[in-house]
């Protein structure tokens, strides 16, 4: 067991010791997690939705609609002329109040820009159907009775139907934040690349260097070099997760829900990686192609496995793809363990799966494995 | 100007010898476009259409308002966007704790009553917790569906009463006769509804604003142009830098010493490296780019311009290749510094994600990466035009990595 740990020790240290170890397993990943957290955040007032209009109504009935638009959703900026920077932009035409007193058709014009949003902006764009929806009422309500005197007789529209949103029960109390999203799948993604890119190469570059062959000259038995080499890679990827769910704590109040059991994922998830990243460094010769198949395979099942974008989003089809990704089984049980408060019987199902792609890819490793070139 | 082509030569066949990582590192940009592209394929109106939202229905109300709501969901359009399940409370809570759909409705017990009281209302929507987009966009539904119920209920107020009333009467007790004047006043609500909806009085038409050079999301947008140069030209780096990487594993086994000794310079050694990884990227992208033509019908533009543009592009690649190993002192320096630099090129320089969606702070960033400046000219010729910025700003700097590439080589020769 003493020389298990040892193997493993040394190859946790040449790890650390690699010049591009800080990129790889804190900076990198810390930059996926600040742009794609940032993206995904759900925090309502981030997705208000900032709405300029251009108010060019010589009537008041283009005040009238502002006011109808006026919502905690949306940041309203009322202008009368185009500016030049334009995010969204709602013009009400000059003739607005004619052609609403003459009764005839018009349409407004919604105007959003490539860059912007789209979430905030298919919010700007519900409250104007809203709006427009309000007012129309109001007129249909107010019947044929003058135009002119509307503003003084007219009954104001009265919101009776309201909506109030809650999280089901016994689940998370406080909505999740962009972040919470976020991490988990950094960590799963960084957790793949990490251990097959530098466990790949490090068993490749020991067999090449001869190193796996001088370690069997010593007392240590061929169970007990692969063991030491398995346990490696195992900490390299608890490392990995180690820090990222530290800085995540630190910098993005991360929540993992039951550590325990978020640990146990992260642990199962690893331990498949590990043999797998065996196997890529025992039948490839070049570093080039283990680097080339690692990336392939982790962004790949990365992005099946919803690491990358919300799994609701992926299409059925590549949904049911998506579950030959070891990432697709561990991101589930995050979901479970993070979102739904769920216990260990609820993720067990995930951790079966994920042990059974461990088998796998341990027989393969273990038929695979060599000592030399 | 034989010995340079000759080392150029030498070094293509060795590529060609072994190529399994020069392809494979051509294949994850397209398994990439690919994956990204069917996940992410607009439909035929350029809008990118989500999958359909599961969502619970829960009627504790069970009268005519809440069968109206219920109704509504049964709509061609609505049926598209949403799987909607009627369910019982019980039913629905445990569903939703498993996470089973989007979000549930929940409509109250006293809805319809409550309306035609003209009293307030309380629609319940549950959202799931692990989705991010899906069950705001039921919030966003529900909420216009309550203010289509808020205006139904008020503008036939008085109608709901009566049918309230002829519900709670017998029909011996009432009269037709008091009935002709609201079934009068309906019809003259009828009259105006349609007057203001048929046609609409009021609609909203939306449009999408792109910047001069920026590809507009509208009609005939091709998605796996838009994310194929992105990827491109981040894997095309890991290319042409294995490429350059030579440069160590020929000065470590002494080959370059060796070369030295004969009647080469350190000039044309360095130009017939720059040069093969050139040629070795040329070669590389224009295969890339011919198959994204058959493969994802990727309309380039002007393939002259296209042409000019991947052979500055490879040149600046095999130019700043070059010169950072000439820097480099080994071949483990080279490989633990060159990707993390490609890596946050592509991350800065929109091939990671589109430019727009990266904070603002940071987009002042992507000028100083190669991946913009492609990326920017593919889209500049795909619209028609001439990317001039492009080509200036990769032809100049690559000219001046590859001087001094070759004085960093050399002086790393002589000491």
């Amino acid at each position: 067991m003493k020389k298990i740990f040892h193997i493993a020790h040394l190859d946790l240290k040449l790890t650390i010791r690699d010049k591009a170890f800080f990129f790889w397993f804190l900076a990198f990943p810390m930059f996926f997690i600040l742009i794609f957290g940032n993206l995904y955040k759900s925090n309502p007032a981030d997705k208000k939705a900032a709405l300029l209009i251009v108010n060019q109504d010589r009537g008041q009935w283009g005040n009238y609609f502002v006011k109808k638009l006026e919502s905690p959703d949306i940041e309203l900026d009322v202008r009368t002329s185009v500016p030049e920077k334009i995010i969204r932009m709602l013009v009400i035409p000059a003739d607005f109040s004619e052609k609403l007193v003459t009764q005839n058709s018009q349409e407004l014009q919604l105007r959003k820009n490539s860059a912007a949003n789209m979430e905030a902006g298919a919010v700007a764009e519900t409250k104007i159907v809203q709006a427009i929806a309000r007012l129309l009422s109001e007129l249909i309500i107010y019947g044929n009775r003058n135009i002119e005197d509307f503003f003084a007789a007219h009954t104001p529209f009265n919101d009776l139907v309201s909506i109030e949103t809650r999280l089901p029960k016994d689940t998370v109390a406080v909505v999740p934040s962009g972040f919470d999203h976020t991490i988990p799948g950094t960590i799963v993604q960084f957790i793949m690349m990490m251990v097959l890119i530098y466990g790949g190469v490090m068993v490749l570059e020991d067999r090449k260097n001869r190193v796996m062959e001088r370690i069997l000259f010593s007392a240590t038995s061929f169970g007990e070099l692969f063991n030491g080499k398995l346990l490696g890679r195992l900490l390299m990827g608890l490392m990995q997760a180690a820090i990222l769910i530290i800085a995540g704590k630190i910098f993005f109040h991360l929540n993992l829900g039951n550590i325990f059991l978020s640990s146990l994922v992260v642990l199962v998830f690893t331990l498949a990686m590990a043999c797998l990243s065996i196997f890529v460094g025992s039948v490839l010769h070049k570093e080039e192609l283990i680097v080339a198949v690692s990336v392939l395979a982790g962004n790949v099942f990365a992005a099946l496995g919803g690491c990358w974008w919300p799994a609701e989003i992926i299409p059925p089809t590549f949904r049911i793809l998506a579950m030959v990704s070891p990432a697709y089984w561990a991101m589930d049980a995050f979901h479970q363990v993070i979102f739904f408060g769920k216990g260990l019987a609820s993720i067990l199902p995930n951790l079966l799966i994920l042990l059974a792609f461990t088998s796998v890819f341990m027989v393969l490793a273990l038929r695979f494995f060599k000592i030399r070139e | 100007m034989s010995r340079t082509i000759l080392i150029i030569k030498n070094d293509i066949k060795r590529r060609l010898k072994s190529p399994l990582s020069t392809l494979l590192f051509l294949i994850i940009p397209f398994a990439m476009t690919a994956l990204i592209g069917l996940i992410f394929d607009p439909g035929a109106g350029g809008e990118t259409k989500l999958p359909p939202i599961k969502v619970l229905l829960v009627d504790l109300d069970q009268n005519i308002a809440s069968k109206f709501f219920i109704g509504a969901f049964d709509q061609k359009q609505l049926k598209d966007m949403f799987q909607a399940t009627t369910v019982s409370e019980n039913e629905g809570e445990k569903l939703m704790k498993k996470g089973k759909a989007s979000a549930m409705i929940i409509i109250p017990e006293r809805f319809s009553l409550d309306l035609a009281d003209q009293k307030s209302v309380r629609l319940v929507v549950v959202k799931n917790p692990s989705e991010e987009f899906l069950p705001a966009v039921v919030e966003e539904f529900a909420d216009t569906m309550a203010v289509g119920f808020s205006a139904l209920a008020q503008i036939f107020a008085d109608e709901i009463k009566i049918i309230k009333l002829v519900g709670n009467t017998s029909l011996e007790k009432i009269s037709f006769a008091e009935l002709t004047p609201f079934l009068e006043m309906s019809r003259v609500k009828i009259m105006a509804i349609k007057k203001f909806l048929s046609p609409l009085r009021i609609g909203l038409k939306t449009s999408v604003m792109a910047k001069p050079g920026q590809v507009s999301k509208a009609k005939g947008f091709n998605i796996f142009a838009y994310i194929l140069p992105g990827m491109l030209i981040m894997f095309l780096l890991f290319i042409v830098e294995a490429s350059m990487r030579e440069i160590q594993s020929e000065r470590a086994d002494g080959k370059i010493r060796r070369m030295m000794f004969s009647p080469l310079t350190t000039h044309e050694l360095m130009l017939a490296r720059i040069f093969s990884g050139w040629l070795l990227g040329l070669l590389v992208c224009s295969l890339a780019m011919a198959m994204g033509a058959l493969v994802f019908g990727i309309d380039w533009g002007d393939y002259f311009w296209l042409f000019i543009l991947v052979a500055v592009t490879c040149f600046w690649s095999a130019a700043f290749f070059g010169m950072l190993n000439a820097f480099f002192r080994n071949k483990n320096q080279a490989g633990a510094l060159a990707s993390p630099i490609i890596l946050v090129s592509a991350a800065f320089g929109g091939s990671m994600l589109p430019l727009e969606q990266i904070p603002s702070s940071m987009r002042w960033l992507a000028g100083f990466t190669v991946n913009n400046w492609f990326i920017t000219g593919c889209r500049e010729i795909g619209a028609g035009a001439i990317p001039l910025v492009s080509y200036g700003v990769l032809l100049v700097s690559g000219l001046l990595f590859g001087l001094v590439a070759v004085m960093a080589l050399q002086r790393r020769l002589t000491t």
